[in-house]
């Protein structure tokens, strides 16, 4: 039978060994973040024009405005439409569509140094228009100039960000 | 200087005398009628509040013997464990939460600048219409790929569906 202090010693290294499996599990839990966490994909198209209304930007890209009017040429920006995807095991998730016009993500799977290689598929109806692969890092955005629409253009975006 | 409780304790026991007796008698003149009361009530407590006596005084000191030197026996060993392992263990365990905390919960990357780390390169574009030309232009934390040769779409077109 053990006295009150072989019991107090045993308890004390079951204690520290708990600690250690505590912290192991914790570093665990943030190194394997990245790794499990699903991946959301949001696709955006933007109609770009010189129009004077008021400058319409979706929070994603917030901080791009300087970037886009210069890029891009046009002071305008609305909103089209815009979706966040969360990326299942399906071949083919629509990232975002308008009309006929459709953007596809044929693929994403993401790399030994953290970027992601993502496949967009931009397609008129049933008609493909065009199809990319690329690498990107995350909330790292895409631009693709589209069609011509009325005064301005179509732009699509594709940003990767879990 | 004796205290007025050491002098009265001496009193009761009768232990006060001469000069001293006379005195304290002198300054607590109203004390000397209640003596009998007070000698009855230090019996009573001299009686009822006294040690009470084991009846195996030896096994009990034994034990207690016993116990004092096992604790001095293992001094030594106590004093390891709870010394320089443990501080170790518990510097390991309170990096190993830093580390967790700083890698889980702090953004890493220029925050101010939302464009910091911005990574888009184009490998592989391929259009189905020939007269589609699919060219990267490659600006600054801005990957654009131009389409040119598209058909324009119609203005009456509706696209917000």
């Amino acid at each position: 039978m053990c006295s009150f202090e072989e019991n107090a010693s045993i308890k004390l290294r079951k204690g520290c060994r708990f600690y250690l499996l505590v912290a192991f599990l914790l570093l665990l839990g943030a190194f394997a973040k990245p790794a499990i966490a699903t991946e959301h994909v949001w696709g955006c198209l933007l109609y770009a024009s010189n129009s004077t209304k008021a400058f319409d930007l979706p929070p994603p890209l917030s901080g791009y405005d300087v970037r886009l009017r210069d890029g891009l040429g046009f002071s305008n920006y609305r909103v089209i439409a815009q979706r966040e995807t969360a990326v299942g095991d399906r071949l083919e998730n629509v990232l975002v569509s308008a009309g006929e016009i459709q953007v596809l993500l044929t693929n994403l799977s993401r790399a030994s140094d953290g970027k992601y290689l993502v496949g967009i598929l931009f397609r008129e109806g049933t008609n493909p228009v065009m199809e990319t692969q690329a690498r990107v890092g995350e909330r790292s955005p895409l631009f693709i100039r589209g069609p011509d629409w009325r005064e301005g253009q179509i732009i699509i975006v594709v940003m990767v960000g879990s | 200087m004796k205290t007025f409780e050491e002098k009265f304790n001496a009193w009761l026991d009768g232990l006060l005398s001469g000069e001293e007796l006379k005195s304290f008698e002198h300054e607590h003149a109203s004390i000397l009628q209640d003596k009998a009361e007070f000698l009855k009530l230090k019996s009573l407590l001299r009686d009822n509040l006294g040690c009470r006596k084991l009846g195996n005084p030896d096994f009990f000191n034994s034990q207690i013997m016993t116990e004092v030197e096992r604790e001095i026996a293992r001094g030594g060993r106590h004093s390891r464990l709870l010394g320089l392992p443990r501080i170790a263990l518990a510097g390991i365990f309170a990096l190993c939460v830093g580390f967790a905390l700083f890698f889980s919960m702090i953004p890493r990357g220029n925050l101010a600048d939302p464009g910091s780390g911005y990574v888009a390169e184009v490998l592989k574009t391929r259009t189905a219409d020939p007269k589609v030309k699919a060219t990267v232009d490659n600006q600054k934390d801005m990957t654009i790929i131009k389409l040119e040769g598209l058909d324009k779409l119609p203005p009456d077109k509706d696209l917000n569906r």
